[in-house]
């Protein structure tokens, strides 16, 4: 057992920095201690945005999500720390309740952890100490890092460090987790873990705590009683003096909540999104991908290798490698298409993360989205969306109920277009010329995203929360930090995507070679003419989106040419609205279940058609 | 419950009534306006009471009015934190103007 380190190291408030050395002595030092059968398992414990996941890389050299939008660590990373240590990360918790899936996780987690490591921040030490004070009551030995000491001293905090430890009963260490100051003392102190001073008239068990949280009444007053005990504590070791002048990322945080100044940036980053991603990344990038490199190269070697074992013209060879075969199909469009298009995505919305805007968006928003059952929290999905729809649905996960998940899915699947969509719809559109038919594209699908909303909110029981959000300050985004958190995003969602991906293209290759599509075909062949009034070959088209949206988007504009201005939109609203591709449609089966997704596939079937005619029925006259 | 005060969202610093606001006065939390020192006087709603709390959203707690979204959540200032509070839940939280 190493020595309990020494207060002039770890606590010293004013220069939080003495303690600090190379991260490559931590990793020499972290020698294997004990009986090698022991297994000792560590929880990575905090708030959202203080900085854990910077810790749990440090400590365990394996890159995780940073996140500045709360709520998006939603797995258990996890890393040893040496052959018989585990460290768990856990999602960014404010106390151990159960009033989310992630705090369920979290709470499981760090409750059936030995120690705990658990991260604060000195510049909402009120806040944090909470959640502290909680694992210390539930009886867990306990280590504080005490992060982002370099933003307390520049807001005028001085934290008096060892009146702190003494007022926990817990090993406090200060640290700048970004520059990776003080972390060298974290392991080496986990092995003086204590259980610190429990909240007085709280029973000193973690059963009795457990009982005792478990009911609401009860609860609430075990919470007030924590909650008076941290605020009392924290006035004695923290000194607040009020900086001369306001920080710059106090004053842009400011600005960014002002409504006007909302909306022109909120509009400027959405039209940078979709010049980025939309016409570079899925248009250009996928065009010398997809074309070039997949149909050129790729592709015709998967067929070859695939004809030297089966047959050629059989049905076999194309569920494998026929135009939609589940070795030709799915490489060609997880690597060339998805792959591009999420990894631009996720830089994007992860630098926006980073630097503290998504969450000011949400608060703009929030208004407009309480309409629809949800709350400003539902933004990130939705902004996810216009990249890829499979992926918004995965970040779903985000939204605090069930009710508001089955909400914004839908809304995903039946009223977003994502990016490989969009490109086309824009050439089209570019085609048909004018403000008015845009006006008219764009004024349909805000109709029946409000409709929908509105009608969900309606029938779906019960009530969505309100928005309670933590606003991150503005920060200079680490552009390390985003690279490698959208790369693990990128490979996580791959990963989760692909198979089902694989999937979809094998239940479409059998319909086609079982004439199953067809069929399906012959009987839109009627809504497509009568109803709609577009000519009976829009109906392959229809059929082409479901198997990928962008097909039956590029499809339609290869015969736009025979097309009316009329026929055009009512063919581009119809293509909208109807069914997502196969790989969010097998993504949201995956995430809401076979009831739900399947109402929300025929759903759109009905609002596609629905709409189309509608339109098609009413402007007929007019042209 | 429902919000004491039901005029509507005004961001001007005083009330729609046109009477500056005193520390007696209890109104819910999205009458504030922007800039304002509050007290917390009383959470009604008890079942979001219990994640406010952790968040240090209690009765006597010293905040500050940082912005009002028209019809939008109001974001407050709190040991340290910036918070923004849905404008449905704002109108159970009933707070004072915090006179030092």
């Amino acid at each position: 057992m190493n020595p309990p380190p020494s207060s002039a190291e770890t606590s010293n408030p004013t220069n939080p920095y003495l303690c600090y050395s190379s991260r490559f002595l931590t990793h020499l030092g972290k020698e294997p201690k004990g009986p090698v059968d022991v297994k000792e398992v560590l929880a990575l414990a905090g708030n959202p945005n203080v900085g854990k996941s910077v810790v749990f890389n440090f400590l365990t050299g394996l890159y995780t999500n940073v996140s500045n939008f709360p709520g998006t660590t939603v797995d258990i990373p996890q890393g040893h720390l040496s052959d018989q240590r585990l460290l768990k990360d856990t999602p960014g918790v404010y106390g151990l309740s159960d009033f989310s899936e992630e705090e369920t996780v979290a709470k499981q987690t760090i409750l059936a952890a030995d120690k705990v490591i658990n991260v604060v921040s000195a510049a909402s030490l009120e806040r944090d100490l909470f959640l502290t004070q909680q694992i210390i009551d539930y009886q867990k030995p306990l280590v504080v890092v005490l992060n982002l000491m370099d933003e307390a001293h520049r807001q005028g905090i001085t934290i008096d460090c060892e009146a702190l430890e003494s007022a926990l009963g817990v090993p406090v260490i200060p640290a700048v987790a970004t520059q990776g100051l003080g972390l060298d003392k974290v392991l080496t102190t986990t092995d003086v873990a204590r259980v610190g001073h429990p909240t007085p008239d709280v029973p000193a068990t973690a059963q009795g705590v457990t009982e005792l949280e478990g009911q609401p009444v009860q609860q609430l007053h075990v919470y007030g009683q924590r909650r008076r005990y941290i605020n009392a504590l924290v006035n004695r070791v923290v000194q607040h003096q009020t900086p001369n002048q306001q920080h710059w990322s106090e004053s842009l945080g400011k600005l960014f909540l002002n409504p006007l100044v909302g909306v022109i940036t909120g509009l400027s980053v959405l039209m940078l999104l979709y010049q980025v991603v939309g016409v570079w990344i899925a248009g250009d990038l996928v065009d010398l991908i997809e074309g070039k490199l997949m149909l050129g190269v790729v592709i015709p070697w998967i067929q070859s290798w695939v004809q030297a074992v089966v047959p050629h013209p059989s049905p076999l060879y194309t569920i494998l490698a026929g135009e939609f075969g589940v070795l030709t199909m799915s490489v060609q469009y997880i690597f060339g298409v998805l792959f591009p298009i999420i990894l631009g995505f996720y830089i994007y919305v992860s630098l926006l993360e980073d630097c503290g805007y998504l969450p000011r968006i949400a608060v703009l928003c929030d208004s407009l989205l309480c309409k629809i059952g949800l709350n400003g929290r539902a933004v990130i999905p939705i902004i996810l969306g216009f990249g890829c729809v499979t992926m918004a649905t995965v970040s779903t996960r985000v939204l605090t109920s069930q009710r508001e998940r089955t909400i914004a899915s839908t809304i995903l699947a039946v009223t977003i277009p994502c990016s490989a969509q969009i490109a086309v719809i824009v050439g089209l559109m570019g085609k048909v010329g004018g403000f008015l038919p845009w006006c008219l594209f764009l004024g349909v699908l805000v109709v029946v995203l409000t409709i929908l909303g509105t009608i969900l909110n309606k029938l779906l029981p019960g009530k969505s929360s309100s928005l309670l959000l933590d606003l991150p300050p503005i920060r200079v985004p680490i552009l390390k930090n985003v690279l490698q958190k959208t790369w693990v995003r990128t490979v996580v969602f791959l990963k989760e995507a692909s198979p089902l991906f694989m999937l979809g293209s094998l239940l479409v290759s059998i319909s086609m070679v079982t004439g199953l599509l067809d069929f399906v075909e012959g009987l839109l062949a009627p809504v497509t003419v009568h109803f709609l009034k577009l000519p009976e070959k829009t109906a392959e088209i229809f059929i082409m989106g479901m198997v990928r949206r962008d097909f039956g988007a590029a499809g339609l504009y290869m015969m736009a040419h025979q097309l009316t201005q009329l026929q055009i939109i009512t063919a581009l609203i119809t293509i909208t609205l109807f069914v997502p591709c196969i790989a969010s449609a097998t993504v949201i089966w995956k995430e809401r279940g076979l009831l739900e997704s399947t109402a929300i596939i025929l759903g759109s079937w009905v609002i596609a058609f629905g709409v189309g005619g509608v339109v098609a029925t009413i402007l007929t006259p007019f042209v | 419950m429902e919000p004491p005060n039901s005029a509507s969202i005004d961001p001007a610093p005083n009330p729609p009534d046109g009477e500056p606001r005193s520390g007696s006065l209890i109104f819910s939390l999205d009458q504030a306006s922007a800039g304002q020192p509050l007290r917390i006087v009383q959470l009604t709603d008890t079942t979001s009471a219990a994640n406010a709390t952790r968040l240090g959203l209690i009765e006597g707690a010293v905040l500050h009015c940082v912005a009002t979204i028209p019809g939008g959540p109001v974001v407050i200032k709190l040991g340290g934190m910036e918070l923004a509070i849905g404008r449905s839940l704002c109108q159970t939280i009933l707070v004072s103007v915090n006179t030092p």
